[in-house]
């Protein structure tokens, strides 16, 4: 929204020469600068290095094993910006840009088949003309794993359309938080239109990775074992990039995305300073047990649950559950945070 | 930095709305049109929405389900005057408006036994009595507003039950039925009735134009990842009117709309989505979406006729003013307070000339 950066930059002249750095100010700034604007470059870069990949396969020098390599890359990178849904990324529903999930209908296999159907030449109009299930990285992935997809020039087109699509919005992504965002949160004061106070920039961070820990419990496992429904049942086609049977190397994105908050993020660093000491080294422990659960099979979820095993994702889910109490419960209370309030008790 | 300009508007007004301090403790609360506290008063039932008698000078703010309180304020003396308790069996549900030609008070209630919906009609000229009680026609009934005829109600019936006993539960999610009725003042009868598409699409809020056009908002009760319009027109046509946006664009209120807005022209609609932590800005005539703006935890929006603005509150505290044409964020306008998470409604009325706030 234009006229919305446009006062971000008004306010911003307004506070400057704001001083005296509060424990709040530190944390959110070294998260900022350690993980949250990092994470979107290597997001910029790495779909920068799928759209030049895919130029080199489809004149032919590179296999398409190459570009799935550079997909899964991509993949993970957006994987570790899952955590952080809040600045830039919200503007105009950004994320399902990025990916749409949960595809309960098969959205993006049913709207990329009628794409590829048509016979005239595929533009960068047309693509964005079209729904937007058909620019994400599922769409990618659809025309990079699904047999279905099949091969030829039109696939290229789209791959290409699509990959070029994807670096241009997450370049923009990585230049907003540079220009602007970065400092609207790390200037807290009456004036600011998203942060008061030091505290609601801590929270907000706390708030987003909360939700992602909302999305990993509820969603990326829980449908998928129908722990949601009155008739259970396994169904692997419910989980987050089953056509590329990576459904376990985002979660251990994700988690790596937690350990890095909590490290070089400053988290830890900031709840010891708030004498909560015990809680970070119970948020660490938690996190690490659901790596341990990640690393015990090397076998894709997918072929786990289409096989009728469910135990290591059960074994994921519990550890995930028990990560979530703590995070979402335990942290928010120990900061004195409240996560919404007209969100969480509305009427 | 305030000094003798108005902040928030130009003639003598009053913003209400309820808030919470950061120790848990529910308030309401009066401002004038430069911000300033009027009053500040701790209540012991979390308050809803609110509504000014500008007549009486007098603030009236709703309890909440499962409260059974309306607190009345004397304005001029910044005073808690007395309450009106709902009758035996009975809770409100946080909205109340004015109809009758300015006569009658009317509420939302719960008749907690049997889980129907009442309207309570209060005469305010005779101390608020209450001195009917009309069927709202379906269950939990929400907001109402009264017509430009002074004598037909709109009334937006959620459709969810809740019990006392079950605190805030939905007890009948799969079975709900929720309406937009239109209920005769004097009879209580229904005159019409109009369903949204989807049985879990809950009409919970709304807000009518001067020409009696009816804008209700939705919350989605139904799976949470399906998209479905959050709002919806109405004047006169057969069914209910969605207002045109993408997936993309309705998936940003995340399946919640708290309060519905329009100007005195009805040409600019708000909607506050708390949960997308967005307020979307609406060409109402042209039935086109404008812009989508963050606003964490926002919920209350009021509009100020003299001021041509909306004020926009929010859970962090801030009140947030945008202009009426073109919606932009007005910072000269917009003010903090530190410990005040204002709750989901808030409401303005103008003041007659030489009131005293």
């Amino acid at each position: 929204m234009t006229f919305f950066r446009a006062l971000l930059v008004s306010t911003l002249a307004a506070v400057v020469g704001c001083s005296s750095k509060t424990p709040e100010t530190a944390f959110v700034e070294t998260a900022i600068n350690t993980t949250i604007v990092p994470a979107y470059q290597q997001l910029a870069e790495r779909s920068q290095m799928f759209s030049i990949s895919v130029t080199n396969v489809c004149t032919s020098s590179d296999d398409i094993q190459t570009l799935q390599n550079r997909w899964h890359d991509s993949m993970a990178a957006w994987q570790s910006v899952q955590g952080i849904q809040f600045g830039p990324i919200r503007d105009n529903n950004t994320t399902w840009e990025m990916q749409f999930w949960p595809d309960k209908k098969n959205l993006v296999g049913k709207k990329l088949r009628a794409l590829l159907k048509e016979d005239t030449q595929l533009t960068q109009e047309q693509l964005q003309k079209s729904s937007v299930v058909v620019r994400g990285l599922p769409a990618l992935e659809y025309l990079l794993f699904d047999p279905a997809a099949g091969e030829g020039q039109r696939n290229c087109e789209a791959l290409s359309l699509i990959a070029q699509h994807q670096a241009q919005i997450t370049q923009q992504l990585h230049n907003r938080w540079q220009q602007d965002y970065r400092q609207l949160m790390l200037t807290p004061g009456p004036d600011n239109p998203e942060y008061p106070e030091p505290m609601h920039a801590v929270a907000v961070i706390i708030d987003s990775y909360a939700s992602l820990l909302d999305q990993l419990r509820d969603r990326k496992l829980t449908q998928a074992l129908g722990l949601n429904s009155r008739k259970p049942r396994l169904n692997g086609y419910l989980l987050e990039s089953w056509r590329s049977q990576t459904s376990r190397d985002n979660l251990k994105a994700n988690l790596a995305a937690f350990e890095q908050l909590m490290n070089s993020g400053g988290l830890s660093a900031y709840l010891q300073e708030k004498d909560h000491g015990a809680l970070a080294t119970e948020l660490e422990q938690r996190i690490q047990a659901v790596q341990t659960a990640l690393q015990a099979s090397d076998e894709p979820l997918f072929k786990l649950l289409q096989q009728q095993q469910p135990d290591n994702a059960i074994a994921i889910q519990e550890a995930l559950t028990a990560l979530h109490q703590t995070f979402k419960t335990d942290l928010p209370q120990a900061l004195g945070i409240r996560l919404g309030f007209n969100d969480n008790d509305g009427d | 930095m305030l000094t003798g300009c108005n902040l928030f508007g130009s003639k003598p007004g009053v913003y209400l709305s309820a808030f919470r301090d950061h120790l848990g403790q529910n308030h309401i609360a009066g401002l004038n049109t430069d911000g300033e506290s009027l009053f500040s008063i701790a209540v012991p039932q979390r308050a809803h929405d609110s509504l000014m008698l500008p007549g009486a000078g007098l603030a009236l703010f709703f309890a909440r389900r499962p409260g059974n309180l309306i607190y009345i304020v004397d304005l001029a003396r910044g005073q808690w005057l007395r309450s009106l308790q709902a009758p035996e069996g009975h809770h409100f549900y946080g909205h109340g408006c004015v109809s009758g030609g300015g006569r009658y008070l009317l509420t939302t209630e719960n008749h907690i036994a049997d889980g129907n919906g009442h309207i309570g009609v209060y005469d305010i000229n005779d101390e608020f009595r209450r001195v009917e009680q009309l069927p709202s026609h379906g269950i939990g009934p929400h907001q109402l507003k009264s017509l430009s005829d002074g004598k037909t109600l709109a009334i937006a019936n959620g459709g969810i039950l809740t019990h006392p006993d079950k605190g805030r539960e939905k007890l009948n999610l799969d079975t709900m039925q929720p309406g937009l009725a239109y209920v005769e003042l004097n009879s209580g009868k229904l005159l019409s009735q109009y369903h949204p598409p989807h049985h879990q699409q809950s009409i919970r809020h709304m807000d009518i134009t001067s020409a009696d056009e009816v804008v209700v908002g939705v919350q989605f009760e139904g799976d949470p990842d399906q998209v479905v319009p959050l709002a919806y027109t109405h004047r006169g046509e057969d069914q209910l009117q969605p207002l045109p946006a993408t997936d993309a664009s309705w998936r940003q209120h995340r399946n919640y709309i708290a309060s519905v807005c329009v100007d005195a022209d009805g040409e600019r609609l708000l909607l506050s989505s708390p949960r997308g932590g967005v307020v979307s800005g609406w060409d109402l005539s042209k039935r086109q979406l404008l812009a989508i703006q963050t606003q964490r935890d926002g919920a209350g929006i009021a509009f100020n006729g003299v001021a041509r603005r909306f004020l926009i509150s929010n859970g962090l505290g801030q009140l947030t003013a945008v202009d009426q044409q073109q919606l932009q964020r007005q910072t000269h306008h917009s003010r903090f307070y530190q410990n005040r998470i204002w709750d989901n409604h808030m409401s303005f009325s103008e003041l007659p000339t030489g009131t005293s706030a």
